[in-house]
């Protein structure tokens, strides 16, 4: 559903092709400034036993992207049948536990205590769908070709699925929020593609596959109507408490393919 | 309690003589293309009593026996005075001539223009006419003259962007905007995503703006109408005329089918932007453009019926190579039918289509999937006029309005992957019986009341009705019967207005009006999208509802020459609808679940000073003003500025004729920025820099202003053929007015964020040539 960013795309090959007129520049605007707010990621991954959580803090705009890490935080999961552990410290702001398993149909609980502040989400574990194949989708656009990555996989019927992407060209990872919805395809063999800058003949791509919640969904939902001109707004995180982030429980699976 | 004393102030009728009285009636209308005049004056000379044409050119007029002199008048055409011995019901169908034709056909004349003072005699206030002729010198945007455009230099009227088609009114969003072409609702009144307006200017005939203070014959949207009439066609002979511009061409046909009894008008217009697409080899495959259509019929079967017929048909196109590609437009059609029941009671009873839709289509070797959606509108409408003598003037009628909406439809093969789909259509019925008088107690008091009695049914679809809780999750979910009602609102809407002239050249007036809107149109981009979806009211949308006070003060110096408006208003509303954070509106079943709700207020003070008459004519416009809202669950739930809101919007327009044939006109606008949400912070995730919002509307875009210039310069005018060269240079002096502002990372140095402002159009020169044969 890019149709708003391929309007864009119109509206912009009007105003270069047509009437040689648009223009860009940048240019200075003066903002506020907010108070640092905590900043969680948290991951529970199915068929994994070592789980991550990274806490930093929020800067202003000037600022740098130098993000302070919180090192000082006390990480706690369990999950539903009550097997707990605790992460700690790995590296600056990042929290790990090891020999953690875990499992499908199950809830899982983060709780983040740092200077007096709680933060807690949960999450289920979704059943796990496989990647079947990955394929290329090429299609002409004036005299370029758009070279798509089409992750295939059987949705499950009458379940709302999530799916979050990760690709890497060239063991690079690329930029970009690529999430998907069973919303049109409930039940079928998945086969929307994903658009991602700088693919050309030859690059190797490595997709890893997701199956998320609706809520980290969401969340990522909101992040990529920010950068298409909606008025934008903070995503809600499913943590309580009052941060940004999300607590992301969560299916996985990998595949590649050579762009020909 | 103070609707039951309206009520019964509407059935008084007031000034009952005892003299022998008669009535003039009749049509006017101008003596070369027999088009029907609106608004044209009727006065009796030396008595300061008089009346208006209505929109069909009809006129009513009942006096004393005994002998007057009528003066009929309108704006551009030569007064003609009639005496007459009234001692019977007389008809006179009294045709003027327009000053245009006589200004072109001799090298001078003297140009003796009427000296109109109907602002400060009207009782209706917040009220802008505007008719093609007189907006024509003005320089627009790649020289497409633009009814909306030029009604967007009016204090009170926004636009709603750069080159933007859009506008909003008095602090009203942009679907709060009834825009009817010859009573029909038109819902996308925008080309090219917003770029030009879906009126073509050679097909119009008329355009009334009413800013929230519309007479109770009109009514569903909330902040104003626009009131839009098309051309009936020459009916005296065969015109072909036309325009070559720059991005578009025009062609208009019209003439006699009957002579003096029935004629026709074609008007076509099409873009050709996809050409200069075509000279560029990364664009070529792309599709881009759209057109235009109009047409009416229409036939005096005698002197009492009359039966019109028209339509309109617009289309946009967008594509990018075979791909994907976008299309939408509006349909319209009207039936009426005229009858002059007797020389005081008019009626007119109407059949009213009108439809819009898009459909997005997607496709590649072996997968293709459409998306649909549309609104399709029935509307029957009966209004009676009723002239009772020349103290009230009475209309009176009902109206009934079936709406049906398709949120979304997906139709896609099975290579594609995707599911069919079609999410439950919405069907609604939106009925009001309206009357209002508009009533002249003494000659200097005049008072204008009417009330609207509105009603909106929700209807049973056969399908699921769901209910949300606070959160935007689905509470409970219920089936109704197909047809069935599930929920209606009944909304009394009382509308007065007065005027008070206090002395020759000057009144007050002061006005109030309550309006309802039952459709909603949803949508969360910057600017129009032709995907917007519109809602009906349901169980969890209410109908918005705006109360309006405004009082004006109206002075006119030089003999008319001179006019000055100064308005204030203040405008409370309820039920305004905003959507949650991140919301997914498109072809989603549950679009209510998306949406939150609250109040707004919006307040300002409206100056115009025009000079109406001479080689040098123009105005100056200024607008002060606020819009805000108050919504649960945005901005911690305190008052914001709306997207809308602008705190100083002036526009001056001038307008010089060196000779007859040659004419400079140049324009200046300047607006405060619009409300807009920047970010505050910033923060990783994914290992990729976000943005952290404090809140929703709280930063400014920089002001806009810039200039336009435009000549315009009539070539040849004989009894066959006319033309005319028109140019005009849209931004003269370059300003680099910020069409939006993003922030991203400098790729340099991702440690720095910078700002980046697009701007649009500077200098864009434009040519257009016109013609007409005759």
């Amino acid at each position: 559903m890019k149709m708003k960013l391929l309007l864009k795309i119109a509206l912009i090959a009007l105003l270069i092709g047509g009437i040689n007129t648009s223009c860009t520049k940048v240019i200075d605007v003066d903002l506020n400034s907010k108070n640092p707010q905590f900043v969680i990621e948290g991951f529970v991954t199915l068929g994994e036993t070592t789980h991550q959580v990274k806490i930093t803090k929020s800067l202003d705009i000037d600022q740098g992207i130098a993000f302070p890490t919180v090192d000082n935080a006390v990480v706690t999961l369990i999950d539903d049948l009550g097997a707990s552990t605790s992460l700690s410290l790995v590296s600056p702001g990042v929290y790990e536990c090891t020999g953690y398993a875990v499992s499908e149909g199950r809830t899982y609980t983060l709780t983040v205590s740092v200077d007096g502040k709680v933060f807690v989400a949960s999450g289920k574990m979704m059943q796990d769908i496989p990647l079947s194949s990955v394929q290329t989708f090429e299609f002409a656009f004036g005299p370029d070709t758009i070279h798509a990555v089409v992750p295939l996989r059987q949705d499950i019927a009458n379940v709302k699925n999530f799916f979050q992407f990760n690709l890497y060209n060239n063991h690079e990872r690329v930029v970009g929020n690529f999430i998907q919805s069973d919303q049109y395809n409930d039940g079928n063999m998945m086969m929307e593609p994903l658009f991602a800058d700088g693919i050309d003949s030859g690059d190797t791509i490595d997709v890893v596959m997701f199956g998320i919640e609706e809520t980290v969904y969401d969340y990522f939902y909101t992040l990529q109507q920010n950068e298409q001109g909606a008025t934008p707004a903070n995503p809600t995180s499913n943590f309580s408490g009052g941060c940004l982030g999300y607590f992301s429980v969560r299916t996985k699976d990998v595949g590649q393919i050579v762009i020909p | 309690m103070k609707n039951y004393i309206l009520f019964t102030l509407l059935f008084i009728c007031f000034g009952a003589f005892s003299q022998e009285k008669y009535t003039i009636s009749g049509t006017i209308a101008d003596s070369t293309k027999g088009e029907e005049l609106i608004n044209a004056k009727i006065t009796v000379k030396g008595l300061g009593q008089g009346t208006f044409s209505n929109e069909y050119g009809f006129y009513s007029l009942t006096l004393p026996k005994g002998t007057y002199t009528l003066i009929y008048s309108s704006t551009g055409y030569d007064p003609q005075e009639v005496a007459i011995e009234l001692n019977q019901n007389l008809v006179i169908n009294q045709r003027i001539s327009s000053l245009a034709d006589k200004v072109h056909q001799m090298a001078e004349v003297k140009v003796t223009a009427k000296k109109e003072d109907q602002n400060i005699t009207d009782p209706i206030m917040g009220v802008e006419r505007l008719n093609p002729a007189a907006v024509a010198k003005i320089p627009v945007l790649l020289g497409e003259k633009d009814i909306i455009k030029s009604m967007q230099l009016l204090p009170g009227v926004k636009s709603a962007g750069e080159g933007n088609a859009g506008f909003y009114v008095r602090g009203g969003a942009a679907d709060q905007n009834l825009i009817l072409l010859d009573e029909a609702p038109v819902y996308n009144a925008a080309h090219l995503l917003g770029f030009f307006s879906t009126f073509n200017s050679d097909a119009i005939k008329d355009a009334v703006l009413y800013k929230g203070n519309q007479p109770a014959n009109f009514g569903g949207r909330l902040s104003s109408v626009l009131d839009i009439k098309m051309n009936e066609g020459n009916n005296k002979r065969y015109n072909v005329s036309g325009g070559i511009g720059v991005i578009s061409s025009r062609l208009n046909v019209e003439g006699p089918i009957v002579k003096d009894k029935a004629s026709f008008l074609i008007s076509g217009r099409r873009t050709y932007v996809d050409m200069f697409l075509r000279a560029s080899d990364k664009f070529k495959d792309n599709t881009l453009y759209f057109y235009d259509l109009n047409a009416k019929v229409n036939y005096r079967i005698n002197q009492k019926n009359r039966v019109f017929l028209s339509g309109y048909f617009g289309r946009d196109k967008l594509g990018l190579g075979d791909a994907f590609g976008i299309d939408w437009g509006n349909a319209t059609g009207t039936a009426r039918w005229n009858h002059i029941i007797n020389d005081k009671l008019f009626s007119n009873t109407s059949v009213i289509f009108s439809s819009y839709d898009y459909k997005i289509s997607i496709s590649s070797s072996d997968v293709s999937f459409d998306i649909k959606s549309s609104i399709k509108d029935i509307n029957l409408k009966q209004e009676f006029q009723y002239f009772i003598n020349t103290r009230n003037k009475m209309r009176f009628g009902i109206n009934a309005i079936n709406h049906n909406i398709i949120p979304g439809q997906i139709d896609a093969n099975e290579a594609s992957g995707i599911n069919p789909l079609i999410l439950t259509p919405n069907k609604s019925l939106e009925a009001a019986a309206f009357v209002t008088n508009d009533f002249t107690l003494t000659e200097n008091f005049t008072l204008s009341y009417g009330l609207r009695l509105s009603t909106f049914s929700l209807l049973g679809n056969g399908q699921n009705t769901y209910s949300y809780d606070t959160d935007g999750d689905v509470s409970d979910t219920t089936v109704y019967k197909n047809n069935s009602f599930v929920k209606t609102y009944p909304i009394l809407e009382p509308r007065v207005s007065m005027s008070y002239v206090y002395s020759k050249t000057a009144s007050f007036k002061a006005a109030y009006a309550r309006n309802a809107q039952y459709i909603h149109l949803v949508s969360n981009t910057t600017t129009s999208s032709p995907t917007d979806l519109w809602i009906p009211s349901s169980m969890n949308t209410k109908p918005e509802i705006c109360d309006q006070v405004s009082i004006g003060w109206f002075k006119n110096f030089k003999e008319n020459a001179y006019e000055m408006n100064i308005e204030t208003y203040y405008k409370s509303m309820q039920n305004q609808i905003d959507y949650r954070n991140g919301a997914n509106l498109q072809a989603n079943e549950l679009i209510e679940g998306e949406l939150l709700y609250g109040i707004g207020r919006a307040y300002g003070l409206e100056f115009i000073l025009k000079k109406k008459t001479g080689k040098f004519t123009g105005w100056v416009g200024y607008t002060l003003s606020r819009s805000e809202r108050k919504i649960d669950g945005i901005n911690n739930n305190e008052w914001y500025a709306s997207k809308q809101d602008r705190t100083h919007d002036l526009s001056v327009v001038g307008i010089y004729d060196i000779t007859p044939k040659l004419s400079v006109s140049a324009l200046f606008i300047y607006y405060t920025g619009n409300a807009v949400t920047f970010p505050s912070g910033k923060y990783t995730i994914d290992g990729q820099t976000q943005f952290l919002y404090t809140e929703r509307n709280g930063y400014r875009m920089p002001a806009y202003h810039r200039m336009d210039i435009g000549v315009t310069w009539y070539r040849k005018n004989t009894e066959k053929f006319e033309s005319s060269w028109n140019f005009s240079l849209y931004n003269v002096y370059g300003r680099e007015n910020a069409y939006s502002i993003t922030f991203r990372q400098n790729a340099d140095n991702p440690a720095v964020t910078e700002a980046v402002q697009t701007s649009l159009f500077r200098w864009v020169p434009s040519i257009t040539y016109n013609f007409k044969f005759k």
